[in-house]
């Protein structure tokens, strides 16, 4: 986990996150998560969807456009997908996102991130937005000019 | 006649009838202009120079701003043009990959003549093998220049794709902003592109739009560029080896190459001339049927209308390439990307082999004997 800084490096700064969570794992996470009261930052907004093979790599774009300082997709681990390998295909093209896109826009790669979170794993999903929203404000806004 | 409308029921003509009678917004309303290729086709037929796709381009900006999303209408969930809109904030500064420098090419960011990219480094994400016509540019660019070109690692999309496809005419300025502000600091007076789009652009819209760019910026396409040197005694173009002697090639003429450009400017001519010598050399150039200013679109302009009517475009080009030439040579990567495309659909097709001009031009040019490359500046 990360630490937590006595000094922020932005003050003020509230990073919009936005997450894609597969309604089968990590969405069912977050909701343990809820319900077992674990604590993780409020700037993260949810957009469930069927299977993290259903996140198109232009959501991420365009989110990204449209201001949002850090995207998460979440999805099950490998060999549990609902739909077999909806996941694998997820990752196989995250990773050209992240190398051929994001990095060749000048992007910090660290805001967009991939994560497998199962449905029994609350308290991973808790740790991985804190994790992430700490690094996101680490970076301080993207829109900085 | 309108290329499309050999494959739907879509006429110009008809649009600007509707519009003349005061039909404008019924026009706009319908959302049909997003359908047009601008592909110009119409605009060189028409008797009474009526700019069409000039026309479209605007009636997309108006549209937009009836709320009509182009969403549906753009290929790959809109990841390119995405890409452009990204670049275009004041806050991104691209670090783009530049593996495709060849070793013995040494580059600069600053200098005289500047050779700009394009969006060739993200099609790395879906396409193959696109990097090579950079490589090949600029290997063709050392065999002329003495000092190092100027290559930006910064550089950001010129905008055609949003400027055309949607009419996002201030995305467009503002990425032409962020070009010129890179190139002026870079302190080129020379642009050179191996893109008919960013050719078409900086020459056209660029000057158009921003004051002093044609003054400060001198543009040449690739094309351009080899001719000149060519003529003046720099490069000459080197004789067949026997194997290639027996492979025709033909070549496939950017819309934005041909029916895109002023009248004086005569880039079809130019390349007809080239190959001309090529084929006193000894190569086989056969022309497909749609040539020049009558080219036929690759039909995904600007990512828009991917779909069955612009495929059978597509088709019917790869057809005629087939009668022509065992290699078919073209001067936009997108052609390329897209013709390139439906290969994997149609095995009859499949056997042609579709190259960048300059990927295909990088083996069968030298230095000349007599000429020791420019001196200096130039
Ligand atoms: S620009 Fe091309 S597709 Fe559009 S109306 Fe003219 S000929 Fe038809
Ligand atoms: S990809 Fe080629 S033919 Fe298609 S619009 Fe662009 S220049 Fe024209
Ligand atoms: S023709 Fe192929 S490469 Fe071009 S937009 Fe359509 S699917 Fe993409
Ligand atoms: S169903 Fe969860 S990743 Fe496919």
């Amino acid at each position: 986990m990360s630490k937590t800084k006595s000094k922020e490096k932005f003050p003020g700064f509230n990073p919009e996150i936005l997450a894609f969570c597969c309604n089968w794992c990590s969405y069912a996470g977050a909701d343990l998560a809820g319900v077992s009261r674990f604590q993780y930052p409020p700037n993260i907004r949810i957009v469930r969807v069927m299977c993290s093979g259903r996140v198109d790599p232009s959501f991420v774009l365009k989110a990204l456009k449209e201001g949002a300082d850090g995207v998460l997709i979440t999805g099950c681990h490998i060999g549990d997908c609902h739909y077999i390998t909806g996941n694998e295909y997820a990752k196989e093209r995250f990773e050209r996102l992240h190398e051929i896109l994001i990095k060749q826009l000048g992007i910090n790669q660290k805001r967009v991130r991939l994560e497998w979170i199962s449905a029994s794993e609350g308290k991973r999903f808790a740790e991985v937005i804190t994790e992430f929203t700490n690094d996101i404000k680490e970076l301080g806004p993207l829109k900085v000019f | 006649m309108c290329q499309l409308s050999k494959v739907q029921k879509y006429t110009p003509s008809k649009i600007i009838q509707l519009i003349l009678e005061g039909f404008e917004e019924k026009v706009l309303d319908s959302g049909d202009l997003w359908d047009c290729l601008t592909c110009n086709q119409c605009l060189k037929d028409c008797p009474e120079d009526i700019n069409f796709a000039d026309i479209v381009r605007t009636a997309r900006y108006l549209m937009r701003h009836k709320d009509q999303s182009a969403d549906e209408y753009i290929a790959h969930k809109g990841i390119y043009t995405t890409l452009s809109e990204i670049m275009s904030r004041p806050y991104i500064n691209p670090e783009r990959n530049m593996e495709w420098v060849p070793k013995e090419c040494k580059i600069s960011d600053k200098g005289n003549t500047l050779y700009y990219v394009g969006c060739l480094p993200f099609f790395n994400y879906e396409f193959e093998g696109l990097d090579s016509i950079a490589t090949s540019t600029l290997q063709i660019m050392y065999k002329v220049e003495n000092e190092p070109i100027v290559v930006l690692r910064e550089e950001t999309c010129c905008g055609h794709d949003i400027y055309w496809g949607q009419g996002k005419l201030k995305t467009f300025i503002k990425l032409g902003q962020k070009n010129i502000e890179k190139f002026e600091k870079a302190g080129v007076s020379k642009i050179i592109t191996a893109c008919a789009e960013c050719y078409r652009t900086f020459k056209v819209d660029y000057a158009q739009i921003f004051e002093e760019f044609e003054s400060k910026f001198e543009v040449k396409h690739l094309i351009e560029y080899i001719y000149e040197n060519w003529k003046e005694g720099n490069i000459e173009f080197v004789k067949p080896k026997k194997s290639e002697e027996t492979t025709p090639f033909t070549y496939h003429d950017p819309c934005r190459l041909s029916r895109f450009l002023s009248k004086e400017n005569d880039i079809t001519g130019i390349t007809r001339e080239i190959f001309k010598e090529f084929e006193k050399l000894g190569y086989k150039f056969n022309e497909m049927k749609h040539n020049k200013e009558n080219s036929l679109c690759c039909g995904v302009s600007s990512w828009m209308n991917c779909n069955e009517k612009s495929k059978a475009l597509r088709y019917k080009r790869m057809l005629e390439a087939k009668e022509a030439g065992t290699i078919m040579v073209t001067s936009c990567p997108k052609c390329n990307i897209h013709l390139s495309c439906l290969q994997n659909d149609f095995e009859d097709i499949a056997s042609i082999e579709i190259l960048d001009f300059s990927e295909f031009l990088v083996n069968h040019i030298k230095a000349s004997n007599q000429s020791n490359k420019k001196e200096g500046t130039n």
